[in-house]
């Protein structure tokens, strides 16, 4: 089974969660001014990478928090993990960043 | 529809009936060895049980307010649990906790009274969950065959509270002692968790009650 580093909970099967989708996608920076065009490229085009991709899970069965995954699409492992707004890409080292977590988000 | 509709019919209102009314056969059952039962297995009723949770600076406001009203407060650490039951507060989330006390009082408007001034949300979920108590030295072979979580003892201590699935069912499961372990579920499970948890307990005898 994928396990995934939730940054509340620490290591949990991927059964407790919920994938949601693509973390690359960016909504429109202004939505009422953007095109249908760019709509369409935000709700339905998605890149189907080979190698690592970072998407939102959802912790569905536990705390309910966003997570942020570094995923490899080819081998299924969990490269990194972190919260919504973190960069997996810049830390690589997603297990480092739980204490952070935990502390940034207490207060 | 006016609220009163049923008591002008001379309709007593119901009083407040637990989900695994009926479903408990109280006494010994399943194999136990020379040491008698393994686990025994109770159920919580009725409980209050009303989750709070903010946002932002909020959060800092309504931990002191419930320190303030309840005299406890909660647990900053994901996963904890702090109180003697009276009450218990549990972390179910990132600024979200669930308190929980023997029904003694209107729970929920004591929160709502103290809390949402300083904009916490405050739900009741008393009516929604079913709680039993598992208590025994086989509790955590139990908690083992349903829950895919450490549950060694030096794993998961007194005082830890997860929530995961147990028996394939949305399950927070909170550590009170080294043996003793709370289990709440959605109300409209209890039986079905009630009847794999006492399928599970089987093996080692357990004590209904």
């Amino acid at each position: 089974m994928i396990r995934i580093n939730c940054p509340y909970c620490g290591l949990r099967g991927h059964d407790e969660f919920s994938y949601i989708g693509d973390a690359t996608k960016q909504r429109p920076a202004s939505p009422a001014d953007a095109t249908a065009a760019e709509w369409h490229d935000f709700v339905y085009i998605r890149d189907n990478p080979r190698g690592p991709h970072q998407e939102i899970w959802q912790h569905i069965q536990g705390c309910r928090a966003f997570v942020r995954v570094l995923r490899n699409t080819l081998t299924h492992e969990v490269l990194a993990t972190g919260l919504p707004q973190d960069d997996l890409l810049a830390g690589a080292s997603g297990p480092a960043k739980t204490e952070e977590a935990k502390t940034g988000e207490a207060s | 529809m006016p609220d009163s509709s049923t008591e002008a019919a001379g309709v007593a209102p119901l009083g407040r009936q637990s989900a695994l009314s009926g479903m408990i056969r109280p006494g010994d059952h399943g194999a136990a060895d020379y040491r008698g039962p393994g686990v025994t297995i109770t159920e919580r009723h009725p409980l209050s049980m009303v989750q709070i949770e903010a946002r932002g600076p909020e959060v800092a406001v309504m931990l002191e307010a419930s320190n303030a009203v309840l005299g406890l407060r909660p647990p900053q650490a994901p996963n904890t649990s702090v109180g003697d039951g009276h009450p218990r507060i549990l972390w179910t989330g990132p600024n979200r906790w669930l308190v929980v006390e023997p029904e003694s009082r209107d729970l929920d408007t004591v929160l709502q009274d103290a809390l949402i001034p300083g904009g916490a949300a405050v739900v009741d979920l008393g009516h929604g969950r079913a709680s039993l108590r598992l208590s025994g030295r086989s509790v955590r072979q139990i908690l083992m065959k349903g829950a895919g979580l450490d549950w060694h003892v030096r794993a998961f201590t007194p005082g830890m509270c997860a929530q995961t699935t147990m028996f394939h069912l949305p399950a927070l499961i909170d550590c009170r002692d080294e043996s003793t372990f709370d289990i709440y579920v959605a109300r409209g499970f209890a039986v079905s968790f009630l009847e794999s948890v006492t399928q599970a307990a089987a093996e080692y005898g357990y004590r209904l009650g």
